[in-house]
């Protein structure tokens, strides 16, 4: 029983991660219907930003989220203004092509500057676990999770209760007609992909307290992103909170119960099934 | 004429070029002049984090080597040209690098890249060549294929670490400081790697029966998201010693988790991780105690490591505690030595020579570099056991002749 | 509707065969220059293998690797079992065609980022598994016996035949029925529904067949490296270099995917391999401009290039038979 509760706790503490690494995917995608395979790239920036900072100035990663979050909204609105955004009446797949690019160019940088060694980072809290009852939790995963569930509950309310949500929901929905009604669609595109980069840096920001990072960092998390954001429906920031937090557990729990080695394998599968038994809905 | 490169005259001259240039550069091949030995390595993608201590290690030798004059080929001294080529980690360009190290830079013997899967797609083509290929990133077995004569391995099977941490355990039994039998735990990654480190657990316990019982035996995938469910596991079978075999972003993720999960274990290693900088930077006293079994570490006691810590450290700054650049260069100075004996740089020659190259002053444990003809031309050397001290450096607790003191033993269950 | 095969496409066809055979002696002399052609020949069966599905159709599959390592484990097990190796590709073939029907079916239904995303869904889970079966090496692979190889230049003329086969069958494909119900799909696929196309057939006959090709590929790949590791063959990595070729030379073409594996080719091993420090960089930006210029791929440029020429060397001898 101790065994399942922790298990199951771990499941669910990992699956905010998934969550907020996603958010970011999924917003760029409902508004601009790109799948940004540069999001690998603004992950693993987001660590290495929040590494270094840590490194030289001993800045804690909670503190550099001040820093990448901007950092990341003014990347991700300057790689759409400059390229994406040439590319919005061409054929979604060579955006693909383009954001490739983009993350390539970032991965050369980060070896560059980086080195390909695995870097990684030490917070007095790092180590830290809290015993409840017969289950512990680690201190830097609470925190993480907290922050994720911050991110939705910010993002939730930017996207529901601010003019500027509206305007992204308007253009998400529909271009031309938010585009008629004088929405400026092009800054909103802007706003979009810097709201999707922030979110995608930051992520990277507090996966730093747990993951090591190489150049490479993003590739793995890039697929699973994928899973969460499509499992949640794409574009619903609620559904990506629950599909990640989902799959956390599903992962754990076959780690778990059947073999360790088959926890990737089940949330690929996961995906592929509830991919084709909504299909109706996902014709649209 | 205006030239905009949306015509299409702008698009048939840079198919030409294009074209010009494979052509030109497959048709000069077999430059002569200078002695060139050259290595595809993974400088980017998957196994980036090593490739660079690789190119280090390569780069060191050759240095040393040409600084001392060069080497004599046919009554003429040369020095040496090192070529090299990124294969971004994969394995259907790295062959083809070497195919093109051999036909357009025309050297006269090969490096091995890293990883077991990296290298084992490069031998295919020195076994073909026929040309010298010195390997010393592939610890797998298997790369030696039967009537093998062109590859020969400077780094000792994966096998080895496996062993030799229970030989060391074996010998804490016999002078009472363990229990016997052992309860051991196990885990290792679904890779090459870690497939041949539980053979090699699995081959001593069968041996010794009477010595450890396997508690759990688990693979994982590398570069899981999450390790905390297998450590639960480990937790409920309640061992003694907590083995596992894991590349460096899973082994941090692995003993976070077993930290934080409150694990005790009377000795626990992760294969070849824990000296690392990296390590300590991300656990920092969390690794104290942690053993490790080391193909090279900084501090054995022989004339030649030292002299290579101190060029190393010289170079690229120290300290240096991961192996791969030691054990790279150990691998390049063998080479060149075996082509100074062989004073020609004639492909038998030269195989001939690295047959019967026997470097008494070799900075590998056991101080001896030689390619056995029983092992299919790879090393078998014992590899040493490390544990990591508090205070962040480290000890070597085995092999006894070489061993700085005892080792710490954990509380255990 | 048009005659399957016209008169100038046999022309075409032959005069590829006749420069393929004439550049052999040229290419195998030179190991390193085989190894090129090797490698060429697989690209352009992979690419066009891809473009099948993913230009016709419009479906983009990240997920082609599943089928290049059916294809590499099962020469390589066969072979491993005794037959020679150049036997056992029908049988490559065959398997890679069945598993990609059993789950082109279920998720060909899918359309666009739905689709492509399942698709690395289905090659993850597949690379896994494959990690876990011991009776083909598990996460070790296989190695192949070196001894038994068809040589540099059997190679060569495998890899043509197998080129020449892959780019044929994409032009058939194209002008056939198939073909026609395909690109209506990837237009519209509801009107394409309506107007009769059976959707779901089609396609899950157009990935077979690709499959088929790929699978082809793979047993290809495994007689040349001698060696198969899940990690290279089911990897994301060998899935995106092929939408990338494609995507490069011209998606939807038969030139396309022919220039793209050229292209591919010539960036890896020339323009790359000696720029170490900034190859990833210089890729990327290289990748950019591109589609930047040509979101329609290199192709249809050439094609324009070939045109202007033949205009200039046709205009004196006016009035001849069209």
């Amino acid at each position: 029983m101790t065994d399942f509760l922790s298990v199951l706790v771990s499941g669910v503490l990992v699956g905010t991660v998934y969550a907020y690494m996603a958010y970011g995917l999924g917003l760029i995608y409902g508004v601009l219907r790109v799948v940004n395979l540069a999001h690998g790239a603004f992950l693993t920036l987001g660590v290495y930003v929040t590494w270094w900072l840590h490194f030289t100035f001993g800045i804690d990663p909670l503190v550099s989220l001040l820093v990448t979050a901007p950092l990341g909204f003014g990347l991700g609105a300057a790689v759409e203004r400059t390229l994406v955004f040439r590319l919005r009446d061409s054929p979604p797949v060579t955006t693909l092509l383009l954001l490739f690019g983009v993350w390539l160019i970032v991965r050369n940088v980060l070896y560059l500057v980086f080195g390909g060694t695995d870097r990684s980072l030490l917070t007095s809290y790092s180590l830290e676990s809290l015993a409840l009852g017969p289950v512990t939790l680690s201190i830097p995963r609470i925190v993480v999770s907290a922050f994720s569930l911050l991110g939705f509950v910010a993002l939730a309310f930017v996207l529901k209760r601010t003019w500027a949500g509206l305007a992204l929901r308007a253009v998400a929905q529909d271009r031309g007609a938010a585009a008629l009604s004088g929405i400026p669609v092009d800054r909103v595109w802007a706003t979009a992909f810097g709201i999707g980069s922030a979110l995608a840096m930051s992520a990277g920001t507090l996966m730093s307290l747990f993951y090591s990072v190489t150049p490479e960092f993003g590739a793995r998390f890039l697929l699973k992103s994928f899973c969460v954001v499509v499992l949640g429906g794409l574009t619903n920031i609620g559904g990506i909170l629950v599909a990640g937090i989902g799959l956390g557990v599903a992962e754990d729990l076959t780690a778990f119960y059947i073999h360790t080695g088959f926890r990737d394998v089940v949330s690929f599968l996961v995906l592929v099934a509830a991919l084709v038994m909504r299909r109706v809905d996902a014709e649209g | 004429m205006v030239l905009r490169f949306n015509s299409p005259r702008f698009a048939l001259l840079a198919f030409s070029a294009l074209f010009a240039a494979i052509g030109g550069t497959v048709a000069c091949g077999g430059e002569e002049g200078g002695l060139r030995i050259g290595a595809a390595l993974p400088l980017s993608g998957k196994h980036a984090n090593v490739g660079g201590f690789f190119r280090n290690g390569y780069e060191l030798a050759v240095a040393e080597a040409n600084a001392a004059g060069g080497i004599e080929i046919e009554g003429q001294r040369q020095s040496i040209e090192l070529v090299l080529y990124d294969d971004k980690s994969d394995a259907s360009i790295s062959p083809s690098l070497l195919e093109r190290l051999i036909a357009v830079d025309g050297v006269a013997a090969l490096l091995s890249g890293y990883s077991t899967p990296l290298v084992q797609a490069q031998v295919i083509v020195p076994m073909r060549r026929g040309v010298p290929f010195m390997n010393a990133g592939g610890a797998s077995q298997a790369i030696f294929r039967e009537g093998n004569e062109w590859v020969f391995g400077a780094l000792s099977p994966v096998e080895s670490l496996a062993s030799t941490t229970l030989e060391w355990l074996m010998w804490e039994q016999d002078h009472d400081r363990l229990p016997a039998p052992l309860r051991v735990a196990m885990v290792w990654q679904n890779t090459d790697h870690g497939r041949e480190y539980r053979t090699g657990v699995h081959t001593v316990i069968e041996r010794h029966p009477d010595r450890f019982t396997i508690v759990l035996d688990e693979s994982f995938e590398h570069l899981s998201s999450d390790h905390t469910s297998l450590i639960v596991k480990v937790r409920s079978v309640e061992s003694d010693v907590f083995l596992s075999d894991a590349h460096e972003p899973d082994f941090l993720l692995q003993h976070r988790a077993y930290v934080e999960q409150g694990l005790n274990h009377v000795a626990v290693s992760y294969g070849a991780r824990g000296p690392e900088r990296s390590v300590r930077e991300g656990l920092g006293e969390a690794v104290a105690h942690l053993v490790s079994a080391q193909w090279w570490t900084r501090d054995l006691p022989y004339e030649r490591s030292r002299q290579f810590v101190e060029l190393y450290e010289g170079e690229h700054g120290g300290p240096v505690t991961e192996y791969y650049p030691a054990v790279a260069y150990e691998a390049a100075r063998g080479l060149i030595a075996a082509i100074a004996r062989a004073g020609s740089t004639e492909p038998a020659a030269v195989r001939d020579a690295l047959m019967a190259l026997d470097l008494e002053d070799s900075l590998l444990p056991g101080g001896r570099l030689h390619f056995p003809a029983d092992s299919r031309y790879q090393i078998r050397n014992r590899c040493v056991i490390v544990q990591n001290l508090p205070d962040g450096g480290t000890r070597i607790v085995f092999p006894p002749e070489a061993a700085d003191g005892p080792a710490y033993l954990g509380p255990g269950r | 509707m048009q005659r399957p095969v016209s008169r100038r496409h046999l022309v075409w066809t032959g005069a590829a065969v006749v420069a393929l055979a004439a550049a052999a002696p040229l290419l195998t002399a030179n190991p390193y220059a085989a190894r090129l052609a090797q490698l060429l020949f697989l690209n352009v069966v992979l690419a066009s293998a891809w473009n099948l599905v993913g230009g016709f159709a419009g479906q983009i599959s990240f997920g082609n690797a599943s089928l290049f390592g059916v294809g590499a484990y099962a020469t390589s097990l066969l072979w491993l079992a005794g037959i020679p190796p150049v036997l056992t590709m029908p049988a490559a073939a065959l398997a890679a065609a069945l598993y990609g029907a059993a789950w082109g079916w279920p998720c060909l239904r899918l359309r666009g980022p739905y689709f492509a995303i399942a698709t690395i869904g289905v090659a993850e889970a597949t690379r896994i598994v494959a990690n876990h079966i011991e009776a083909a090496g598990g996460a070790s692979g296989l190695t192949l016996p070196l001894e038994q190889d068809i040589g540099t230049v059997g190679l060569y003329a495998l890899g043509a035949v197998l080129a020449v086969v892959a780019v044929l069958t994409c032009d058939l494909v194209r002008r056939s029925r198939l073909g026609l119900g395909l690109v209506a799909l990837r237009e519209d696929a509801r009107a394409a529904a309506a107007s009769g196309v059976n959707v779901a057939r089609e396609q899950v006959k157009a990935f077979a067949l690709a499959a088929a090709l790929t699978g082809l590929g793979g047993a290809y790949y495994a007689q040349f490296t001698l060696y198969v590791v899940p990690e290279k063959v089911f990897g994301f990595d060998l899935s995106i270099s092929l939408v990338l070729m494609v995507l490069v030379g011209g998606i939807g073409t038969v030139s396309g995917p022919v220039l793209g594996a050229v292209i591919y080719l010539i960036l890896e091993q020339f323009v790359l391999a000696s720029l170490a420090d900034i190859h990833l960089a210089a890729f990327g930006a290289l990748l950019i401009f591109i589609v930047l210029m040509e979101p329609r791929g290199l192709a249809p440029r050439l094609v324009q290039a070939i045109s202007l020429i033949r205009r200039r060397f046709r205009r004196p001898e006016a009035g001849g038979p069209a």
